[in-house]
């Protein structure tokens, strides 16, 4: 047993970005993602 | 009235809304309207009269700032405002969140005045490589006011904000400040929170003041520091900021490096003289100025141009057409519209610096470029220890020049690059740094006098300490940030 603090924080999930916010300012979004174009066009 | 309003330090208008002297909506109407009159192009965005940012300040007696205006350079995120960080691959861009500075301004009551132009993504000497338009000095209208903070800078100097917040790499808040004639300080890195400050460099940037003297700065540094979940290289400053109160510099001593200061080459004649003569107003008001030696401190532009461009051109990986900001694609695939974005969305100083970055990432070269410019780092960080062993104050020059004319250096990388000569170490090593305007020298090449700014340095987190004294030579300096006003 070493004498030492962990210095991370503990892992308890939290409420982040809202999928809607983060599709927000997306140029494509659709079907709540952001649609790319393929990559063999 | 209103123009008496605009001669105020924000400290000073702040104590008088405080003691009821002074409305808070009638000092903030007057920049709003001058910010509005705005024909420096140091604005990118200004308030709405019945934006939700005006309606949401509730001012309360508690908060420090007691709804002062405030201009924030657009390189930090401001929840449903656009924010372009001075690029088309940003324009109309509207974060979903506030970055953790302008939160805490905002917690302290102060209110969003407006965002201000910058070189794009804070690269740049000028503010010439905004997408939207160089910004003018308010002191010579023909003139640069610096950069990448040109629009901050200007808009304090000018009598269109009364104190800014800006960002500094490797100069960006120093450097403009200097041009304008105001005060700005970088603080030791991890002193503010960079969350929601749009990323250059991460090992580099920091948020600072700029201001119209060294009380302000130490006004918004307090507000704003402090360790922050969202960043963790944030650590804040332990013990807070005080206000400086220091009259005289009895007992502090103020290391110049000979061959780092107004004897450097390229330092312009008018520069050296303002240097040598607030070396007298030091000792004047009994401060000591002792000669040290930087011997690292000549290779820290070239280390500079290593490190800040390679981890640019991880950071702006990131617009890639997908998640916010523009999206060029007709007909393409996927690496198409990836291409097209970027060719179209960076100004050339980007996309000069994410090939520089790229390449002296690449495998085989990683080691000798970005290995090689990190250990050149550490000596610099070595030679700042042993100096203040010996001194309390690194002192330089802000820049080798005054203000420079438009367009005088965008054909020159290298010469634009060397304005920040004597700003970068301080950044390499992560110290604070303030410049204060020391005086009026003419330019070179002639013409009238402009404003020559004088830098300290001082330890990390010795934010208090520095503030204290630059207060102190700022008051045995006397000097008046006013510019000339333009004939009408």
């Amino acid at each position: 047993v070493v004498a030492l603090e962990n210095v991370l924080r503990a892992d308890e999930p939290r409420p982040s970005l809202a999928r809607e916010q983060a599709l927000d300012a997306a140029p494509d979004p659709a079907q709540g993602a952001f649609r790319v174009p393929s990559p063999q066009a | 009235m209103s123009d008496e309003l605009l001669e105020l330090t924000a400290a000073e208008a702040v104590r008088r809304i405080d003691g009821a002297e002074l409305a808070a909506d009638e000092y903030f109407e007057a920049y709003a309207a001058a910010a509005a009159a705005d024909d420096l192009n140091a604005y990118l965005w200004v308030h709405e009269p019945a934006g939700e940012w005006r309606a949401a300040a509730v001012e309360s007696p508690d908060q420090p700032l007691h709804g002062a205006p405030i201009a924030v350079k657009d390189i930090f995120c401001t929840a449903g405002i656009d924010t372009t960080a001075g690029s088309r691959i940003l324009e109309g861009y509207r974060p979903p969140y506030t970055a953790t500075a302008v939160r805490k301004l905002s917690d302290a009551g102060a209110r969003l005045l407006g965002k201000t132009n910058m070189d794009e993504f804070a690269m740049g000497s000028s503010n010439e490589n905004s997408a939207y338009g160089p910004v003018r000095n308010p002191w010579d209208r023909e003139c640069v006011p610096g950069g990448s903070s040109g629009g901050s800078a200007a808009a304090v100097a000018g009598r269109l904000a009364p104190w800014a917040i800006g960002t500094d790499t490797g100069g960006s808040i120093r450097q403009p400040a200097s041009l304008c004639g105001i005060v700005g300080l970088k603080p030791t890195y991890g002193a503010i929170s960079r969350y929601g400050m749009i990323a250059f460099a991460s090992s580099l940037d920091q948020c600072g003041p700029l201001t119209r003297d060294v009380t302000d700065a130490a006004l918004l540094l307090r507000a704003m520091e402090g360790r922050d979940p969202c960043d963790s290289t944030s650590v804040g400053i332990e013990g807070g900021v005080e206000l400086p109160s220091r009259e005289d510099l009895g007992g502090l001593r103020f290391g110049v490096a000979r061959d780092f200061s107004h004897e450097a080459e390229g330092v312009e004649t008018g520069v050296a003289e303002v240097f040598k003569e607030t070396l007298e107003a030091i000792e004047g008001v009994g401060g000591a100025v002792e000669e040290i030696e930087l011997p690292h401190a000549d290779h820290g532009l070239s280390a500079y141009y290593v490190l800040a461009p390679a981890e640019a051109s991880a950071n702006l990986a990131r617009y890639d057409g997908v998640r916010y900001g523009l999206r060029m694609n007709r007909d393409g695939d996927l690496l198409a519209m990836y291409e097209r974005t970027r060719a179209a969305g960076f100004g050339a100083e980007v996309k000069r610096r994410i090939m520089l970055g790229t390449y002296a990432l690449s495998s085989g070269y990683y080691e000798a470029y970005y290995g090689r410019a990190q250990r050149v780092r550490t000596k610099i960080v070595d030679d700042f220890a042993q100096a203040f062993e010996r001194v309390d104050f690194v002192v330089t020059p802000s820049s080798p020049t005054v203000a420079f004319r438009l367009g005088e250096r965008t054909a020159d990388p290298l010469a634009m690059y060397l304005s920040d000569y004597f700003t970068v170490p301080m950044s390499l090593a992560g110290i604070p740094a303030i410049s204060i305007p020391a005086g009026l020298a003419e330019p070179g090449a002639g013409g009238p006098e402009l404003p020559v700014g004088f830098q300290i340095a001082a330890p990390a987190f010795a934010e208090s300490r520095l503030l204290d004294a630059a207060h102190a030579l700022e008051r045995a300096i006397g000097f008046d940030t006013n510019p000339p006003r333009a004939e009408p």
